[in-house]
């Protein structure tokens, strides 16, 4: 691994703080603002996905935030009618609780997603987290694909963060400086040996399976 | 070089862009891809979002829509011709230097939609499409195949042998040497690649390595989010550059939303500047021209030029839309892979190719792989301490059937695909074998992107993957390849351009992107795209010329391996 400063020191901005990136000036788009009811229902939901309670997870308010800010931008990028849609998504799972108590009483419950405060709060997020998973997996086409937008939407988000990747011991930027170093000494002339291959090696691979 | 744009104003608190961002990609631009030429073109040459005044008219021969595969290869060609091209751009210019492993900048960034583009159908799935300069190649896996030998064959009888395998030759070896196909280099090849093949090999199977689009490619895996080495030879950093050293120029940041015809002919475009915070339109903008080049991708272009009721005398413009859909499947191995480290598809299982079916591998960072594991919350987290452990890879099926693309409701645009009852069964014939591959590495687990199936930790459970167990709807799919909609062809009763691109029925309008595929080509298509967006610039510039007399402004130069860009 190479050492030395950084190549390429924009590698270690988190993309919340480019308000103004420092390489082209470009600006992130700003969030999409959303009505109360809606922002709540969009942080009621961003909960109920995280991994609330999970040893090491981040889960504070910080984090939480960062998910709805990322969240939110996309929604500015989306065409208009499609964001519309998924705004009023997270609005209906929001209320999953109370409509599909009917049909998992386990689970639901006359509540919304958001309502986080009080005792078992903990515990009522790993309920609503498995209500939406069975949501994912129910019958019904659109709910499933409903339910599977905005995992995508938030999840995505959640696992992009530098301190969730960390805590899950995945650190891309050393991988990066290294790789940008490596091709920098071959354009200069250089030759690539075996220290700069990656691992696992093909000999390591050939090793594995079944037989 | 025709007259330069003048430097415009600032938008509110914004420090000029041409001087803050040439500022910074002098320091880490330069140190990151190694080379002090990396950075924005000048001021008098690139005009970028805040810049565009309402009512500027610009005039050049040539305009070309879109920066992508097709349009940067045809724009670079016509400016070396010694044409004045300007090129519109919807997205922004991003120089390598600004490339980050994070997906939350990069999608809004790079991505149209950010990444949501939809296909309606049986199945609604996502398409990937680049809004940037470099369009889809500054995201794409640099992937370089030629359409095989039948396709060619099909597409000599369809249209004339200039479109046949010998036809095409010298524009394929042109723009694989532009674009400087080549394997890979052994420090670029990650574990995850070297068990494909080796999977491959212990089953018998055919494994092909890929040549790619790349020049010292390291294997750093970020080609989907804009390769943070510069290696990839996106459009960006390969015709892009030797374009404007021939003197074109670069409106960024402008979306074109009409073409101006006059007389029955088609003279310029009109667009309007894309604001950066809110992307609502701005600035109007016009640039007249001798001709108008449409280069903004299968969906796209069909888009625009359905605004104009062209394509009448065949009624295909937006039919005939292919999309080589794929589906995924996630291994979990015992042991640390480290899949994200090496090159995407070193190389490919071929061994069903004959029937449409291509299998590789195709890791993501972690925001990716979560939106692919079929888990929330802790159950989501548990499954992503495995992220090392993890192979993402895919099937990619040719397409049987084709889709249209359409204006929809609420300005919504509408391009419908829905995979056809033979398709379903290629898909699952497929997975199949690939979690066969991964069960014979020894991966413990597999999630595959088909709702409602659970993961599957015994091969005894492939056998539920029949279609008559799972239903078209229940399948995840995805698409990077959006081609057809604007068919190339000989007769006019069933093609949308002719054999030079022209559009049968607007004289002075010319398509060279994605669009113009006559079939699909089962590949990876950008090499084809580019091939053919080279034929229709050269066949444009010589009648350009002829009408003018003037010299080519420079001979293509052959790029060296080390040209910076
Ligand atoms: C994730 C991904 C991986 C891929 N991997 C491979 C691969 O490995 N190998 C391969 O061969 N192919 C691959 N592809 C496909 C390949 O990159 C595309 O097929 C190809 O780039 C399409 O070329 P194009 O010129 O048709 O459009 P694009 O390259 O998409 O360019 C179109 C451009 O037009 C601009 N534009 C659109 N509308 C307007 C407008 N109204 N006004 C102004 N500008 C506009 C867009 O912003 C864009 O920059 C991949 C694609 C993706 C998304
Ligand atoms: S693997 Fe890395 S170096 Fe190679 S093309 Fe992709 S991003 Fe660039």
């Amino acid at each position: 691994m190479s050492g030395g400063p950084s190549p390429a020191p924009w590698l270690d901005l988190r993309p919340s703080q480019l308000q103004r990136h420092p390489a082209d000036g470009w600006v992130l788009p700003d969030p999409m603002p959303l009505g109360a009811w809606t922002s709540r229902s969009l942080a009621g939901v961003i909960r109920a996905m995280l991994p609330i309670g999970a040893a090491g997870a981040p889960v504070d308010a910080a984090t939480q935030a960062e998910v709805d800010l990322a969240v939110r931008v996309t929604l500015r990028c989306m065409q208009p009618p499609l964001a519309r849609g998924l705004m009023l998504l997270f609005v209906l799972l929001d209320l999953a609780p109370m409509w599909a108590a009917v049909w998992r009483p386990r689970l639901g419950g006359l509540r919304r997603l958001c309502a986080t405060d009080g005792p078992g709060a903990e515990a009522r997020s790993q309920r609503d987290a498995e209500l939406l998973e069975a949501l994912s997996h129910c019958g019904w086409g659109a709910l499933r694909d409903a339910v599977t937008a905005a995992r995508a939407a938030i999840l995505t988000a959640y696992y992009d963060l530098p301190q969730v990747q960390r805590a899950i011991g995945h650190d891309p930027l050393p991988h990066l400086r290294d790789r940008i170093a490596l091709r920098q000494r071959l354009l200069q002339g250089g030759v690539g040996g075996p220290a700069d291959h990656l691992s696992p090696s093909a000999t390591e691979v050939a090793a594995w399976g079944r037989r | 070089m025709g007259p330069p744009l003048s430097l415009g104003r600032g938008v509110g608190d914004e420090p000029h862009r041409h001087a803050s961002a040439s500022g910074a990609t002098g320091g880490s631009a330069s140190a990151a891809a190694g080379s002090p030429a990396r950075r924005l073109p000048a001021a008098d040459q690139l005009r970028a979002g805040p810049d565009h005044r309402d009512g500027d008219v610009h005039h050049c021969d040539v305009v070309v829509i879109g920066t992508g595969a097709g349009g940067a290869a045809a724009g670079a060609t016509l400016a070396e011709a010694g044409l004045d091209v300007i090129f519109v751009e919807e997205g922004a210019w991003h120089p390598t230097s600004s490339f980050s492993p994070w997906l939350s900048e990069t999608l809004p960034r790079l991505y149209r939609d950010a990444g949501t583009t939809l296909l309606y159908g049986r199945s609604t799935f996502l398409a990937a499409e680049g809004r940037c300069v470099g369009g889809s190649t500054v995201i794409n896996g640099g992937m370089c195949w030629r359409p095989p030998a039948s396709v060619l064959a099909e597409w000599a009888a369809r249209i004339g042998p200039d479109f046949g395998e010998a036809g095409l030759d010298p524009l394929f070896a042109r723009a694989e040497r532009d674009l400087s196909a080549r394997p890979q280099d052994p420090w670029s090849v990650g574990g995850d690649n070297r068990l494909m093949a080796q999977g491959a090999e212990r089953l018998g199977w055919r494994h092909d390595r890929n040549h790619r689009n790349h020049d010292h490619c390291v294997g750093a895996n970020t080609c989907i989010l804009g390769c943070v080495t510069g290696a990839k030879q996106s459009t960006l950093v390969s015709y892009m550059p030797r374009a404007m050293a021939a003197g074109a120029r670069a409106l960024t940041e402008l979306r074109v939303d009409g073409l101006c015809i006059e007389g029955g002919r088609c003279v310029g475009v009109r667009g309007a500047a894309v604001d950066r915070r809110t992307l609502q339109s701005s600035a109007r903008v016009e640039v007249r021209a001798r001709a108008v080049v449409v280069a903004c991708g299968a969906i796209q272009s069909a888009l625009l030029l359905l605004r104009h009721g062209v394509g009448r005398p065949s009624g295909q413009l937006g039919r005939n839309f292919v999309t080589h859909p794929n589906a995924k499947v996630l291994a979990v191995y015992p042991d640390p892979v480290r899949a994200w480290q090496g090159v995407s598809q070193w190389g490919q299982v071929r061994e069903f190719h004959e029937q449409g079916i291509v299998l590789a591998e195709n890791m993501g960072p972690p925001g990716i792989i979560a939106a692919a594991v079929p888990r929330l919350g802790r159950a989501a987290w548990a499954a992503m301490q495995q992220y090392d452990h993890m192979i993402l890879s895919g099937v990619l099926v040719e397409d049987t059937s084709s889709g249209r693309v359409r204006r929809g409701p609420f300005g919504l645009s509408w391009p419908s695909y829905s995979i056809t009852d033979r398709d379903l069964a290629q898909f699952l014939t497929a997975m199949r074998r690939l979690c066969e591959l991964h069960f014979e590495m020894g991966a413990e687990r597999m999630y595959l992107s088909i709702s409602g199936v659970d993961e599957i930790r015994h091969p005894d459970q492939l056998r539920q993957l029949t279609p008559d167990r799972i239903r078209i709807s229940q399948m995840e799919l995805f698409t990077p390849h959006l081609m057809g909609t604007v068919r190339l062809g000989a007769d006019p009763r069933t093609s949308v351009v002719d054999a030079a691109g022209a559009l049968w029925d607007l004289p002075g309008c010319y398509v060279a992107d994605a669009s113009l595929f006559p079939t699909p080509i089962g590949v990876n298509p950008q090499i084809t795209i580019t091939a053919l967006a080279l034929r229709v610039a050269d066949r444009l510039a010589e009648t350009l010329r002829l009408a003018t007399g003037r010299a080519p402004r420079s001979s293509p130069v052959a790029r060296s391996s080390s040209v910076p860009a």
